[in-house]
């Protein structure tokens, strides 16, 4: 026996194998046929605010607690429609305002003052082609001083024997505030029944560059108007409209790993025309191991995050002007997240357990760090259980 | 969850589905399935003059223009062709016009050899979009139709939720996915030489020489009793050696566990070819497999994969 006929003799398999899975390009995207019920439980909590930071003894910060209900079904052929339901309790205390006092800067919090509940409902019907999905999206969400509507189609095309697909969506909000606490905090009431309108436009085009390769490259641009300042903040006053650009770039890669692997890596540029600059790189690794009847699914999940300061960032006691703000969303700082999910599914359920833990900082910023502290910047951690039955 | 069993004609085989799940859902699946079952056998039935294959065979000569699942079926052929060295050959079926099984007779070499010169899939030449032959091959898709078969139905059924279940067209076995609580079917391999009686081989007869545990995955038997003739004490089988033109004899069948029909169906069929080369080319590949002599010892190899 030759070398050569060796090779290929052990090779038979792989061959035909390789022979036997369709290619790509006959797989069109189907319409789903799976019901699905499921419900999520997530707990979300920040960590205390740095007690030497701040004038008052609350340190406490956000605690909440979501549940979230799915039902996802085909709605004859070519249909399927998602909703989901989704219930927060909110808790704890935000930060006021921060301000540097001495070369040091103070924390004003408001005191462990709220409590509040949230509810969402979201509806998303999909219409799939031979050529690709068209798609529609009505939200409501609302809590007692705030109210949402929002309204969002979207659609692919797929092209050149299905290796590219075309993304498109739009997206539009209307929001409207009516501020709690008003007696005691007087100066909210001119915020009562401001709205704010956001509207939304992406587009991407995914391409497949071989069996085990995908990349996505897509740009958006959002745009907000109304009132943009946070009521609940003093010394807050914001431009009344923004504009965002984003471009983003997502990349998989499968690997014959264990029972199959993808590495996930994603890049995503943001700037605005307040002056916040963004990059965001994500990097995940998903790898899935089976027994005979049961399949794991466990994804670590690294990302870091840095951004620059709104131009109208300020940390002073009594800023003037025409914009200010010290919130600590508008300053620079880096952040770095940390995530491990998984995920077990036997038979029809699937249970998942998922940990993410956030932190940022003004140091993580590593260039272009300011000089201003900003001790308001988050710590937190999430820490969800969920539940999928499908059918 | 119940199982639920659903029978049906197709491919001149009997088949059956045996689904684990929601009544309706088994029964929609399997309605659906049996239609992609039975689209596949229309489109590649060599017994129909307007089938896609009948067209490629008519056309032999010029070009024909094919669809990708045409081509994704003559690609499949061609890496088997090559990975055989010739042995699996979907051109080979112009030999049953010297074979004729229903009597004991041997052709004459006059008459094998015009035949075994219209033999040859290296000179298909194929693309994604067309095919063309020579005007004197004829192809047809047994050992390769059945199998694919299999595993679109189970496509069917996994697209509709079922995970656990057994798609079995006249003997190839696609299995969906374990039992329920987790452990095997086992999954009668059939007796190639059965005690009763030597040649009435009808459907109550045929006892299983194993039961082979199968989680998941396809499991497909190739052997010589399908249609075959005794002359002289001898066994004359239908797999043709494309080469020679004459039945293989070292096994009595082979059947290959593997991940899915199509390669099961494909890897016991030129196991068979193979003939004693056989047991060290599947162990080479790390497949699991029983091959039964002729005299019903056997050999009985767990591969890695």
């Amino acid at each position: 026996m030759t070398p050569k006929s060796k090779t290929l003799k052990n090779n038979a398999l792989m061959a035909l194998a390789a022979a036997a899975s369709l290619p790509l390009s006959s797989q069109a995207e189907v319409t789903p046929e799976d019901h699905i019920v499921a419900y999520r439980y997530s707990q979300y909590s920040e960590d205390d605010n740095p007690r030497e930071r701040t004038i008052t003894p609350e340190t406490g910060r956000y605690d909440i607690e979501v549940h979230q209900f799915r039902h996802a079904r085909p709605l004859g052929e070519d249909w399927y429609i998602d909703g989901q339901m989704q219930y927060e309790t909110l808790s704890g205390a935000s930060p006021l305002q921060t301000y540097e006092e001495d070369g040091k800067s103070v924390l004003v919090t408001s005191g462990a003052t709220i409590d509040e509940q949230r509810f969402d409902l979201k509806i998303s019907p999909k219409r799939y082609f031979d050529e690709g999905t068209l798609g529609g999206t009505l939200a409501y969400s609302t809590e007692n001083d705030y109210e949402s509507i929002a309204l969002g189609a979207d659609g692919s095309l797929e092209l050149f024997d299905k290796h590219t697909t075309l993304l498109a969506s739009f997206s539009a909000s209307y929001d409207t505030l009516s501020p709690t606490d008003i007696d005691e905090f007087p100066t909210r009431e001119e915020f009562d029944g401001k709205n704010k309108r956001i509207v939304s436009l992406y587009q991407g085009v995914s391409q497949v560059i071989d069996k085990n390769r995908v990349i996505q490259i897509g740009a958006g641009l959002t745009h907000l108007s109304g009132y943009l300042s946070d009521p609940y903040k003093t010394f807050d006053q914001r431009p009344d409209e923004r504009d965002q650009f984003t471009i983003s770039t997502l990349y998989r890669h499968f690997f014959k790993v264990g029972d199959g692997a993808a590495l996930h890596a994603d890049y995503r540029l943001y700037a605005d025309d307040w002056g916040v600059s963004s990059h965001t790189i994500t990097a995940r690794w998903a790898q899935s191991f089976n027994t005979s009847s049961v399949q794991f699914l466990v994804t670590s999940l690294v990302r870091y995050y840095r951004q620059t300061e709104a131009d109208f960032y300020t940390l002073e006691r009594f800023p003037a002007g025409e914009h200010f703000s010290s919130d600590s969303r508008l300053s620079a700082f880096g952040a770095i997240t940390l995530g491990l999910d998984s995920r077990v599914q036997w038979q029809n359920w699937t249970l998942s357990l998922d940990m993410q833990y956030y932190t940022s900082d003004e140091d993580l910023g590593l260039i272009e760090t300011s000089d201003t502290e900003t001790p308001s910047l988050l710590t937190y951690t999430i820490l969800s259980f969920g539940t999928e039955y499908r059918y | 969850m119940h199982i639920h069993r659903f029978s049906f004609t197709a491919m001149a085989s009997p088949c059956e589905l045996y689904l684990l799940g929601d009544a309706k859902i088994c029964q929609q699946a399997a309605q659906q399935a049996e239609q992609e079952v039975k689209r596949i056998e229309q489109k590649y039935s060599r017994y129909r003059p307007d089938s896609v294959l009948s067209q490629i065979n008519q056309q032999a000569g010029s070009a024909t223009t094919i669809d990708p699942e045409t081509y994704f079926l003559l690609n499949y052929a061609q890496v088997c062709f090559q990975q055989s060295e010739g042995l699996f050959d979907i051109s080979s079926g112009v030999l049953r016009q010297a074979w004729n099984f229903k009597q004991p007779r041997l052709p004459d070499p006059s008459e094998l050899t015009p035949l075994l010169e219209r033999i040859g899939l290296a000179d298909l030449e194929l693309s994604e979009n067309q095919v063309q032959m020579p005007a004197t091959m004829e192809i047809d898709f047994g050992g390769i139709g059945k199998e694919y078969a299999a595993d679109r139905a189970a496509a069917v059924c996994r697209q509709h939720g079922i995970h656990s279940g057994i798609v079995d067209l006249g003997g190839d076995l696609l299995v969906l996915g374990p039992k329920p609580d987790g452990s095997p079917w086992h999954l009668g391999v059939r007796n190639p030489r059965p005690t009763s009686s030597g040649q009435n081989l009808n459907q109550t007869n045929n006892q299983a020489f194993a039961q082979l545990p199968v989680y998941e995955g396809g499991m497909a038997t190739s052997g010589d009793y399908e249609r075959f003739f005794e002359l002289q004490g001898k066994r004359y089988c239908h797999l043709l050696n494309p080469h020679t033109g004459l039945p293989v004899d070292h096994w009595a069948s082979v059947t290959v566990l593997a991940p899915s029909c199509l390669l099961a169906g494909t890897f016991s069929t030129i196991a068979m070819l193979k003939q004693a080369a056989a047991s060290d080319w599947l162990k080479q590949q790390g497949l699991h497999f029983l091959a039964i002599y002729p005299d019903g010892s056997h050999l009985a190899v767990s591969g890695s994969q």
